[in-house]
This record gives C-alpha cells, sequence and structure tokens, in this order.
C-alpha cells in the first residue's frame, strides 16, 4: 500500500493557481474549509477563492465577511456558495490546482458576468463576437 | 472553520506558557473517500514557531534541497520551529485563536 500523501497548507496549497476543466485559469486558493468529522478529526473539506476570502485570511475577518456576503448576493441567481469548490472537485494538485467545475460557475467570474447582464447586454451590438 | 483560523492562533502548553504561532499546517491524503474519488486531506500536524523562512521556501520540509549554503542557514533558522501533532492538542479556541496543548 502506497504512503498517503503529505501536503504542507502553506507551501503546498494556499496562493496556488487554480485552473478550471478546461485548463482556463479561475483564481488562486484563498483559504481552505476545515470540518470536525465524528470522529473528532479535523479534515480540509474545500478550497475558498474569491472576492473577500483573502481579507478574511489576511485579519481583515468582518471586512472579508461583508465583501463575501454582498458578492454572494449580487453575483449570482442561486444562494449556493460559489466561492466554496469541494475539495474532491480537485482532480490534480501540484504547481497549480486543476478543478472539475466551469470557470463560469467559479465566484472569480461573478464581476464578469454582472458587467456582461448588466451593461454589455444593453449596448446596441452586443450580440456580436469580438472578431466579427 | 478556515485554515487560515489555525495558521494565526498562538500555541499554548498545559502551564498556558506560549510556544509560538502555528506557521503551517501538516494535512494528510488518508481520511475517508470523499466524493467516490479521492482519500480526504486530514489536519495531522500544526508547526509552530520562529523562522518561517525556510519553511516558506520549502527547506524545513525537505522539499528543497539546494543551493547547499542557503539550505544550512535556513533549516538553522528554523530550528526552533516544532512539530505538533493533532493528538496532543487539548482545545482549540478559534474566537481567541489559542490553541491549547494537553
Amino acid at each position: 500500500m502506497p504512503a498517503a500523501r503529505v501536503l504542507y497548507a502553506s507551501l503546498d496549497l494556499l496562493d496556488r493557481q487554480l485552473r478550471d476543466r478546461h485548463g482556463v485559469e479561475c483564481g488562486n486558493v484563498d483559504d481552505l474549509e476545515l470540518t470536525r468529522h465524528d470522529d473528532g478529526r479535523l479534515y480540509v473539506t474545500a478550497i475558498l477563492s474569491g472576492p473577500g476570502v483573502l481579507l478574511y485570511r489576511l485579519g481583515r475577518r468582518r471586512l472579508g465577511s461583508w465583501i463575501q456576503r454582498a458578492h454572494r448576493r449580487t453575483g449570482f441567481a442561486d444562494d449556493a456558495d460559489h466561492a466554496r469548490v469541494p475539495i474532491e472537485l480537485a482532480s490534480t494538485i501540484s504547481a497549480s490546482i486543476d478543478l472539475a467545475i466551469d470557470r463560469t460557475d467559479h465566484a472569480s467570474f461573478a464581476g464578469e458576468r454582472w458587467v456582461g447582464d448588466h451593461i454589455i447586454s444593453h449596448i446596441p451590438g452586443n450580440d456580436h463576437d469580438a472578431d466579427q | 472553520m478556515r485554515i487560515s483560523d489555525l495558521l494565526a492562533s498562538d500555541v499554548q502548553d498545559a502551564g498556558g506558557t506560549s510556544l509560538g504561532q502555528v506557521r503551517d499546517v501538516r494535512v494528510v491524503q488518508d481520511g475517508p473517500v470523499v466524493g467516490g474519488v479521492q482519500a480526504a486531506f486530514r489536519v495531522d500536524a500544526l508547526l509552530v514557531g520562529r523562522g518561517t523562512l525556510g519553511g516558506r521556501l520549502g527547506y524545513h520540509h525537505g522539499q528543497v534541497q539546494g543551493p547547499w549554503l542557503l539550505r544550512m542557514l535556513l533549516r538553522r533558522a528554523s530550528r526552533t520551529v516544532r512539530t505538533i501533532e493533532m493528538t496532543q492538542i487539548d482545545r482549540w479556541d478559534d474566537e481567541q485563536r489559542i490553541v491549547h496543548l494537553r
């Protein structure tokens, strides 16, 4: 039986580049969610990334939490936390971390989505591709 | 709870003496299978103390070996870093950010 993989959170996980299922960069690992299981042990359960998460990690906990809440309400139509990616969706962990999600479903895309929905969509001719 | 809460925590022994701050967290992928695809990452130990530069550059963990002069200097600087197994922890007050050892 092979030895279990050992990682150091600060060295091997935090601030690593995230890539979506198509290899497109979609943010960085800003924080990690820990959950205590029934056996009393702590497990890493999710990668946290997106507006406000890094601020929280850097000590601005109240401001970071507020930005995350505000962002959650404005960025996506549903109530899901798009800044949270379950750790089992991290298919590869190396110099970068490959995720089994689309970039458009991640919190870091919310700003671009909002601009598209509220500004670009109101500009005449917005349905043309950029190269046409 | 978040790993950043743990990383900023002060570690105190049973007598209340501070041993330093948590500088890194060692995780081991030997937990129960999640999502039917891979084993969960279990929080295994805390690295506590001063001399974090060697750890941040990978020298303390042995992942980076050279150049040898840098390795010697940074390993020497991180001699005070100690590894605290999770079994040694009595409780973690995440509001006060203090880890109490047994």
